[in-house]
C-alpha cells in the first residue's frame, strides 16, 4: 500500500466520520419531529397504495418494454448488415436490452418494497394490494422471459429454460469463454460493490436504531445479508481453490 | 496484452464470415469479432481450435509483441 492510497483511505474515513456525526447530531435533535413525519408518510403510502402500483407500471414497466422493443428492432436490423456495422448495431441493441432488464429488475424490487410498505393485516385494501402486486410480478417476469427467449432465438447456442430454477447454471454453461469471462468479471465487481454497500447499510441501520428507535431487526437483517455474502464468497473460493 | 492476429486474412482465405467461423470454433460471432479487433485474448484451447480450422500454425495467426508503453 503506497502513501497515496493510505492518505486517500484516511481522507475517506474522516469524511465518513464527519458525515456520520453531522447526520447523528441532526437526527438526535429532530427525532420527535421525524417520528411524526415517518408515520405520516407511512399512512399516506398505505392510503394511496392502489394508485402507486399503476404509477410504477407506467413509470418503470412501460419504459422497460419500450427499451426491449427498441433493442429487438436493432438486433433484427443488425442481421442484414455487414460485419463492422453489425458490431455497432449489436452493441446498441445489447445496451437497450441490458437497460430493459435493469429497469425491469428495479421495477420488480420496487414492487416488493411497495408491498412491504403498504400491506397491512385487516386493511380494506389487503386483497387489492396483493392482486396489484401479483399482477406487476407476473408481467415483470413475463418481460424477463421474453427478453431471454429473444436472445435464444437469435443465438441458438444459448441454452436454459428461463422458467426453470436451473436457468442461470444452464445459461452460463452455454456461453463461450469470452462471454463467460464477462459474466464472471461483472459478477465479481458487483459482489465487491454489494459487500461495501451492505457494510454501509449495517452502519445506517445501527444509526437508525440509536437515533430513531427502529429496533434491532434492521441491524439483524442487514448483518444477515453481509453474513450470507461473506460465507458464500468463502465457500465458493474454497471450492474453486481445491478443484 | 498486445496480441496481434491475422484472423481476418485467414478467414478471407477460407471464404467464411465471422458467424461461420464462430460456429466452426464453437464460439459466438461477437467473440470472433472481439479477437479480430484485439479486444479479447483467446484461451489456448480456442487458439488451437482456430489453427485446426485454418490448417496452419499458431504463429501464422497470432503474434505477440511487447508494448513499448508498458
Amino acid at each position: 500500500m503506497n502513501k497515496k492510497t493510505i492518505l486517500k483511505m484516511a481522507l475517506l474515513m474522516s469524511l465518513g466520520g464527519v458525515v456520520g456525526a453531522v447526520v447523528s447530531i441532526g437526527l438526535f435533535f429532530m427525532t420527535d419531529g421525524f417520528g411524526d413525519v415517518f408515520s405520516n408518510i407511512g399512512n399516506f403510502i398505505i392510503n394511496v397504495s392502489p394508485f402507486l402500483y399503476p404509477t410504477l407500471l407506467i413509470t418503470m414497466f412501460f419504459p422497460a418494454v419500450y427499451l426491449y422493443m427498441k433493442g429487438k428492432k436493432k438486433l433484427l436490423e443488425s442481421k442484414k448488415l455487414d460485419e463492422d456495422e453489425m458490431d455497432i448495431l449489436e452493441k446498441e441493441s445489447g445496451k437497450y436490452l441490458d437497460m430493459s432488464i435493469a429497469i425491469n429488475g428495479v421495477y420488480m424490487l420496487l414492487n416488493f418494497l411497495l408491498l412491504g410498505a403498504t400491506i397491512q393485516k385487516g386493511s380494506d385494501m389487503y386483497f387489492i394490494v396483493l392482486a396489484l402486486f401479483l399482477f406487476n410480478c407476473i408481467i415483470s417476469s413475463g418481460l424477463e422471459i421474453t427478453i431471454v427467449r429473444l436472445i435464444q432465438k437469435e443465438d441458438d447456442r444459448i441454452k436454459g429454460d428461463p422458467t426453470s430454477f436451473k436457468f442461470h447454471k444452464d445459461f452460463v454453461a452455454s456461453l463461450d469463454e469470452a462471454e463467460q469471462h464477462k459474466v464472471y468479471k461483472s459478477g465479481y465487481e458487483s459482489f465487491q460493490f454489494s459487500r461495501t454497500f451492505t457494510f454501509f447499510m449495517i452502519l445506517v441501520s445501527i444509526l437508525f436504531k440509536l437515533v430513531l428507535d427502529t429496533g434491532a431487526l434492521p441491524v439483524v437483517l442487514t448483518c444477515s445479508i453481509g453474513l450470507a455474502q461473506v460465507i458464500s464468497a468463502n465457500v465458493y473460493n474454497f471450492r474453486y481453490a481445491n478443484k | 496484452m498486445p496480441l496481434y492476429n491475422t484472423l481476418k486474412v485467414q478467414r478471407a482465405k477460407l471464404g467464411i464470415n465471422q458467424g461461420e467461423l464462430g460456429k466452426l470454433a464453437g464460439v459466438s460471432r461477437q467473440t470472433i469479432s472481439s479477437i479480430e479487433r484485439g479486444e479479447y485474448n483467446p484461451s489456448i484451447t480456442l487458439v488451437l481450435k482456430l489453427t485446426e480450422i485454418f490448417d496452419t500454425s499458431v504463429e501464422e495467426i497470432f503474434r505477440y509483441e511487447e508494448d513499448e508503453n508498458e
